[in-house]
């Protein structure tokens, strides 16, 4: 098994969204967010799972030897 | 808000949450109706909701606490394997592709479309829209139907949640991206885009309350510290919380009973007539 282009990029994203929810929850950048509030704890968790399933993705991508 | 409207409107929730007709649109027009002046748009409004949306994702995860239980290990081993062996992994990853489109437009615009469109008379008019939604669905599916066969053969020659593909999967969660103007249903936009993919009415259904599950339960538990500021009646709120989920638990049932040979036609009729009455009731 070894990775594909695909692979790679759903991890690339995976580590950006991670960022992203980071950033999020410091209260760094708020697109989208309610600017009231200081931290975006919503949006961190909501980035936190898309990173977890660009991982899910990219361990889908990764290339298999034929079955058989 | 007095103690016996939070009741009716917890119980209003949970009745109209999983019912094809709108829970939020019949919360927005009906306080209006009947000229009750607390406002949905007040921030204090907020943890009511909050803990309505949490006793109906109770109901529903108590309803399905089995299916819930295979797919989370499902996703798991699929997840971990990086490959899907047997229907419930299947199901689980077909419901989260499901979920990824209302959950990221709910996350982004929900506090938007809200803002825009949560008046009472857009809502009756959207009502409306939904009950051609539902009606149209059906009217499609008609064509696809055997003409002479009896409903049980009719419904037996459509299929399962598991059968969907993931791009059915996903079209059917966009369907729930309707759900943010409010009196559009979510779970009727979802039953009428199964249909359309060609499941039978139940699993329509039940793939309608498992796609909900999710979206309904982070909406709430995301709010959770909303209960906690200064002067919220928590008793009171978690009473009508209790009443949002046995009316939801009930409904499910009836529905998952109903569309066993039902169809959305008596829900899209009731979704006219009650959209045409709030509009004339709210000149």
């Amino acid at each position: 098994m070894r990775g594909t282009p695909i692979t790679t990029a759903l991890l690339l994203l995976a580590v950006v969204l991670v960022v992203v929810a980071f950033l999020y929850a410091l209260g760094t950048i708020g697109w989208f967010a309610n600017p009231n509030d200081v931290h975006h704890y919503k949006h961190a968790a909501a980035f936190f799972v898309l990173a977890v399933l660009a991982a899910v993705g990219a361990n889908f991508a990764r290339d298999r030897p034929a079955a058989g | 808000m007095t103690a016996a409207q939070a009741l009716f409107m917890g119980l209003l929730q949970g009745a109209t949450e999983l019912f094809p007709v709108s829970s939020l649109g019949h919360a927005v027009i009906v306080p209006s109706v009947f000229h009750w002046s607390f406002k949905q748009s007040d921030p204090s409004f907020l943890p009511f909701l909050v803990l309505l949306h949490l006793g109906t994702a109770t109901a529903l995860l108590i309803l399905y606490w089995r299916q819930w239980l295979r797919i989370v290990t499902g996703f798991v081993r699929a997840a971990l394997r990086g490959r899907i062996q047997g229907e419930d992994e299947r199901l689980a990853m077909l419901l989260v592709v499901g979920t990824l489109p209302a959950g990221l437009a709910g996350l982004f615009f929900q506090s938007y479309f809200k803002a825009l469109f949560a008046n009472p008379r857009a809502a009756a008019a959207f009502l409306i829209v939904n009950g051609l939604i539902l009606l149209g669905a059906e009217v499609l599916r008609r064509r696809a139907e055997r003409r002479q066969a009896s409903r049980t053969e009719q419904e037996a020659a459509f299929r399962p949640a598991e059968a969907l593909s993931f791009k059915a999967a996903l079209l059917v969660g966009a369907c729930q991206v309707g759900a943010l103007f409010p009196g559009i249903s979510r779970s009727g936009a979802t039953m009428a885009g199964g249909l359309l993919a060609g499941l039978r009415h139940q699993e329509a259904a039940r793939f309608s309350f498992l796609l909900a599950t999710p979206v309904i339960a982070a909406a709430g538990l995301l709010e959770v510290p909303e209960l906690f500021k200064p002067g919220i009646p928590l008793g009171l709120y978690a009473a009508a919380a209790v009443l949002s989920g046995a009316a939801a638990y009930g409904s499910a049932r009836f529905l998952i009973r109903w569309f066993r040979v039902g169809r959305l036609d008596p829900y899209g009729v009731y979704c006219l007539l009650a959209g045409s009455a709030g509009l004339a009731l709210l000149r």
